[in-house]
């Protein structure tokens, strides 16, 4: 009942709009108003802003360092609209429906629903590729210099409705993978598990001989959470056999994890570790949190997760140790990681210009600050003399203002505060040489073990689908990842068996999941041809 | 059609104009209850309308693509349409069973009292948990039942083996049927009580010198005087069959217990507001809607014909 009445209250407002905005007459292709190509004086943005800059006590991104520096650089003051945390995805779609457009959106353009090509097809965004190239220098070069990176956001047929935020050095990639207490390992005398068998042994290990010395064997060798989240999923053991859960690529194809002989295998193993009790009884009912929780107070031994910055944190007591291992794998697998982020240089987090948006041209001038120039530098060090100096090599390191805060501010709050790309929520070019200066030294060895030992070559990269294969994608994986999700994690816990795989597939297959891979191998067509 | 109106029947309408004339004051009262009505539950019906679009948020509901019943169509061909509506009856049905009496229970108990400071300890006591956010409810649940939880330490003194409850479907009705007993008992038994006061005490005299003892009184005075108040709310309560909040849910399943947790309102909150599908979701909303209107009806007819006394 309540979902209706909002649906309903949406759906009003869209009709409010659209009776509005229905005298305009758009039928017309839109001819692009291109602007002054001055950076305008003023710009309302919409954008989300960091969770770490909040917490701080900023209300606005205007109250954040970077973002002061920006408007006394460029000239250009901008009102920011922020959504409430949590509420992000209905207050776009509010801000939308309602017809009342600030200048650009920063969204998650490349996953919004629909695609971006329907917005701009409806009128919401305007195309930028050509302005981009007259307006955006400093991107264009970059582009130019790094043909892979623009293909992640360049759709098959050559334009652009978005400028994203760009990780600029392979490091800043990789930020999640399996981590291990290194001390238990020591202190069991065992080595760094590079295959499922030994994976299996030293978690048996972990199990049996209570490495954390309390003299019960109270130990869960491994935590983790339900398989459809993704960085602390324990599906994400299935990519040590070649495989995953969800869509990937092998030879060239587009594959369905489910559909295939190498997630039989991988499934069989984690169900073999959950019954042997090697895997936490109540992963079902952990959150990142309650994961957390059992982790640093020295229950839990080795999870997928996050780079343990927040580990360091609050277990680096000179005792205990987590570091990350190389990613595992069987005999004969090269592709052990299907997680999106080691391959792509292009987030989610993307801005548009939107119709209502009066100077494009002036407005793309302004972002270009972001991605070269001194602006680079404000963005992602923010300000001289106060977050950061310049070393005797002219290299800019980040101060105590960051690290120690007179203020009594944690740095995580301050780096949210002070680091424009910190939390990545605003378009920019972001820069290793200030991220690893904030990492904790488990954070920064964990990111190199796992950069050295990931085969990505599985992972689909960023396609772009018509509107009409995406309404498929949508109505038929809906079924099919629900359906999945319930009976991959009742095989799991032992609430069903392995046996009924082939069950399992033929419904997926009745379900329409080979519709799905055709259009996804059609787009990895388009986008190779990119 | 006004003057016809008037030249027909000018007498009755000159007469309820006279009257309204004369109570101004109480419509005046009454306007902003209708002006809410109007605007928060009528106007916003015209919005039903996506259900049979395919609505897109960027066309908005005029120029979305019209595709009649599908997605009605497809709701009701879905693998798990059967499903949830298994569920949603059952976890209502069973919260109808055990939910309902268990406020009436407890207000009979309480009415039985006689040591007031005992008494009001009690309901204080039970009252307590209706004023916890479901949120934090929803956590200690979870927290209650895992596989190292309260329940289980308890099972665990008397040797018996941890169960985890949260992963089996069978457990889920009852879990979620009894947290909300216990959140809800003492809050709902509140009206009973008040009823209860009202009822003359006379009677319970005279049933006295007859020689009632208190179960009698209890049986023949007090359940007697209450049962207005509970066909009622009975009534109220069959009307909300299949709205089932949410929140709860949302906050206890996991995929592994879907069979038995999984709501119709669980599926409109994923389909609808996760992956965007309005029109869909507004279509499955409509058709919960629907039938709790044929609910609400059936059960106002058969308290009127039972008990001569229904909503209206």
């Amino acid at each position: 009942m309540k979902n209706l009445k909002k649906l309903t209250a949406l759906g009003l407002a869209a009709l409010l709009t659209v009776a509005a905005a229905g005298c305009g007459g758009d039928d017309e292709p839109a001819v692009v108003n291109k602007g002054t190509g001055e950076i305008p004086e003023t710009l309302t943005i919409y954008c989300g802003i960091s969770g770490y800059a909040t917490k701080a006590g900023a209300k606005d991104m205007n109250d954040m360092l970077p973002f002061q520096m920006m408007e006394e650089f460029t000239g250009c003051h901008v009102e920011w609209i922020h959504p409430a945390t949590g509420s992000e995805e209905e207050k776009f779609n509010l801000t939308i429906a309602s017809g009342n457009l600030p200048d650009m959106m920063v969204s998650n353009w490349k996953g919004v629903q629909g695609g971006a090509k329907m917005y701009a097809d409806d009128g919401v965004i305007i195309p930028l590729r050509e302005l981009m190239e007259e307006n955006m220098p400093n991107l264009t070069a970059y582009n130019a210099q790094k043909p892979h990176v623009a293909k992640q956001y360049i759709d098959d047929s050559g334009e652009v409705y978005y400028i994203p935020f760009i990780r600029k050095d392979e490091q800043l990639k990789v930020y999640q993978g399996p981590q291990i207490r290194q001390d238990w390992l020591e202190k069991l005398g065992l080595e760094a598990p590079t295959t499922p068998d030994e994976l299996y042994n030293v978690l048996m290990a972990f199990k049996t001989q209570d490495p954390n010395g309390n003299g019960e064997a109270d130990e869960i060798p491994m935590s983790g959470v339900k398989f459809e989240n993704t960085s602390q999923a324990i599906g994400n053991l299935l990519w040590m056999f070649g495989t995953a859960n969800g869509f990937y690529v092998e030879n060239g194809q587009v594959k369905y994890g489910v559909q295939e002989d190498a997630f039989e295998e991988g499934l069989k193993y984690i169900t073999k570790l959950y019954a042997d009790g090697l895997i936490d009884k109540d992963y079902l009912l952990n959150d990142r949190d309650k994961m957390d929780n059992k982790f640093m107070n020295d229950k839990v031994g080795f999870v997928y997760s996050l780079q343990p910055g927040n580990y360091y944190k609050n277990m680096n007591d000179g005792t205990r140790k987590v570091t990350g291992i190389a990613h595992p794998k069987a005999e004969g697998v090269t592709n052990n990681v299907f997680d999106s982020s080691y391959t792509q240089d292009v987030t989610g987090i993307s801005i548009a210009v939107t119709t209502a948006n009066e100077n494009p041209s002036g407005s793309l001038k302004w972002l270009d600050n972001f991605y070269g120039g001194k602006g680079l530098e404000i963005i992602n060090f923010g300000k001289e003399g106060v977050s950061f100096e310049y070393d005797a090599q002219g290299n800019p390191k980040l101060t105590d203002y960051i690290f120690n805060n007179p203020n009594g501010k944690s740095q995580q709050e301050m780096s949210g505060l002070s680091l424009g790309t910190y939390q990545s929520n605003f378009p920019a070019l972001q820069l290793w040489s200030y991220y690893e200066q904030i990492l904790s030294p488990w954070g920064k060895e964990s990111i190199e073990t796992w950069a050295g030992s990931a085969g990505t070559d599985g992972v689909v990269p960023p396609l772009s689908f018509t509107e009409e294969e995406n309404e498929t994608i949508a109505q038929n994986m809906s079924q099919i990842e629900t359906f999945v999700s319930e009976r991959i994690n009742k095989i799991v816990i032992g609430n069903g068996s392995i046996d009924e795989l082939p069950e399992i597939r033929e419904k997926i297959k009745s379900m329409g999941i080979d519709e799905v891979i055709e259009i996804y191998n059609n787009a990895l067509k388009r986008y190779n041809e990119r | 059609m006004k003057s016809n109106n008037l030249s027909v029947q000018p007498l009755h309408k000159k007469s309820l104009l006279k009257r309204m004339a004369e109570y101004k004051h109480i419509y005046i009262i009454l306007l902003p209850t209708l002006l809410y009505y109007l605007i928060f539950k009528y106007i916003p019906m015209f919005g039903n309308v996506i259900a049979f679009q395919k609505y897109s948020i960027t066309k908005g509901i005029f120029e979305s693509r019209f595709v009649g019943m599908k997605n009605f169509v497809d709701f009701l061909t879905n693998y798990k349409f059967w499903e949830l509506l298994r569920n949603t009856l059952s976890i209502n049905f069973y919260d109808l069973l055990f939910g309902f009496p268990a406020p009436i229970l407890l207000a009979l108990l309480l009415n039985e009292v006689r040591v007031l400071w005992f008494k009001k300890s009690v309901q204080t006591i039970t009252y307590m948990p209706h004023f916890i956010s479901t949120v934090v409810v929803c956590s200690l649940i979870l927290t209650f039942v895992s596989s190292d939880g309260m329940i289980n330490s308890l099972r665990a003194l008397f040797g018996a083996e941890s169960i985890s409850f949260m992963t089996e479907p069978k457990y889920f009705y009852t879990i979620y049927v009894a947290s909300g007993i216990w959140q809800g008992v003492g809050w709902g038994s509140i009206i009973y009580i008040a009823t209860m006061s009202s009822i003359d005490m006379e009677l319970y005299e005279a049933a006295t010198i007859d020689g009632a003892g208190r179960f009698k009184q209890a049986l023949y005075i007090t359940l007697p005087g209450i049962s207005e108040t509970i066909v009622i709310l009975l009534i109220m309560r069959v009307g909300q069959m299949l709205s089932l909040g949410y929140e709860k849910i949302i906050l206890l399943y996991n995929p592994s217990i879907y069979e038995t947790a999984d709501v119709i309102s669980t599926y409109v909150y994923r389909r609808g507001l996760i992956e965007g599908d309005y029109s869909y979701s507004a279509a499955v909303g409509m058709f919960n809607s629907v039938i709790n209107f044929i609910l609400l009806m059936t059960a106002n007819t058969v308290s009127k014909k039972l008990k001569g006394s229904g909503l209206w």
